[in-house]
């Protein structure tokens, strides 16, 4: 009897592991809004906490790297749409999240490929954790309310920017920014797994 | 009360390799039809606590299967995958998703390579399948033989990863490494990877229990 107990107190553990909120997120659903991060350094040396966008319409947050081939694909097209929307409202957040890097690194980085937008470290990697961010890069757009409007992929073609046929992280900016629900609100995220620091 | 302490063993492990690998069960993203309950199966399992014994096995293909063959990179899709599996009932195999871009992948991969060669001789079948364009064939052998890896070898017919590419494999998180252990009647039993935090000896004590069944 006791040996049944036990066996299915770990399998109810087991089960609970198992429960999925989004369809591709096993922490968050479209809806919910993570507390997101209070204290995270910046390479502009500052300290940084979502609750500091009180004027941003949508907040883009990528969490990304120096070094995934895929996350690097994703730069320009990143700086673009900073620029392209920033000026309506938009936000872009880039987190990096990959065990082992610095924020010196990140410095160099930033300064090289002249980030025109905050440029965090999440060393503990909790920040990333609360929102079930996977691989390097995943995007989750927060709405005027700081749910989660949108996440997933960047788009549908890491490889080839030409190639792109859905530009899911645009689409459902210029929808959020026009003060409706994207249409896609999910996607499948493509990328690096992130370097956990432990289990 | 000889059996409490050894059943607590079985039961770390089990929590080992449930929490930490993901337990199958729950999710779907069988290759095989999943056995009717996991449940079923641990709780009609052995639960002597002895060490899985023997962890040579009766087949020998597993050693034929591994390193120094210089047998080309095949082309798979999911169907062709799920056949190679299923034509290996009775052992256990192992299916690395990675990429030659992917940083983590290959720093990952000389663990998978230990674990076939601390196998050698078992049931234990490794394979991998990378994620990657035809144009990296190159660079995939040339990675494969450095690291003396499992043949057969295998790149995605799909192409370079993406959301596609994903789905047909059924790894749900879209991310690399992720790798899949299949029992000894195909079905699967453990992810490792697929967008949670692993380890090597995870699988090393995953492919010690399924061996033993």
């Amino acid at each position: 009897m006791l040996r049944r107990l036990l066996l299915a107190f770990v399998l109810s553990l087991t089960v609970f592991q198992g429960i999925e909120a989004g369809k591709y997120n096993r922490v968050v659903d479209i809806g919910d809004k993570p507390q997101g991060w209070k204290q995270l350094p910046g390479t502009d040396g500052k300290e940084h906490a979502l609750a500091d966008l009180t004027d941003a319409k949508a907040v883009a947050v990528i969490f990304t790297c120096n070094d995934c081939p895929v996350a690097i694909a994703y730069q320009d097209r990143i700086k673009q749409l900073a620029k392209d929307y920033g000026d309506q409202g938009l936000q872009v957040i880039a987190i990096n999240v990959n065990k082992g890097e610095s924020i010196f690194g990140m410095k160099l980085r930033a300064k090289a490929e002249d980030f025109q937008f905050p440029y965090l470290y999440d060393e503990s990697q909790e920040t990333a954790k609360s929102y079930g961010a996977v691989c390097t890069p995943h995007v989750f757009l927060l709405d005027g309310k700081r749910a989660i409007a949108y996440m997933g992929a960047f788009d549908d073609n890491w490889q080839k920017p030409a190639a792109v046929s859905k530009k899911y992280l645009e689409d459902a900016v210029i929808a959020v920014l026009d003060g409706k629900s994207p249409e896609v609100a999910e996607s499948k995220q493509v990328g690096c797994a992130i370097r956990w620091n432990s289990k | 009360m000889t059996v409490l302490p050894r059943f607590l063993g079985d039961v770390l492990l089990l929590v080992a390799l449930l929490v930490a690998a993901g337990c199958e069960a729950s999710r779907n993203d069988n290759v095989a039809e999943q056995p009717q309950s996991l449940e079923r199966e641990i709780l009609s399992g052995d639960d002597s606590g002895a060490d899985p014994e023997p962890l040579i096995g009766t087949g020998t293909r597993a050693s034929s299967e591994l390193n120094g063959s210089k047998q080309a990179v095949q082309s798979v899709d999911a169907e062709g995958l799920q056949e190679f599996i299923a034509e290996r009932q009775g052992q256990v195999v192992l299916v690395d998703f990675w990429a030659t871009w992917c940083g983590v992948c290959r720093e990952g991969f000389p663990e998978v390579v230990k674990l076939g060669q601390k196998y050698a001789g078992t049931d234990l079948v490794i394979t991998s399948v990378a994620l990657d364009d035809a144009e990296a064939l190159p660079e995939i052998e040339r990675f494969l033989t450095e690291q003396l890896a499992p043949r057969p070898a295998f790149i995605s017919s799909y192409g370079v990863a993406d959301a596609e590419s994903m789905d047909a494999f059924q790894l749900l998180s879209g991310t690399i490494p992720t790798l899949k252990l299949f029992d000894r009647r195909g079905m699967l039993r453990f992810t490792f990877g697929d967008g949670q935090p692993f380890t090597h000896e995870e699988i090393d004590l995953a492919v010690r229990q399924l061996l033993s069944e």
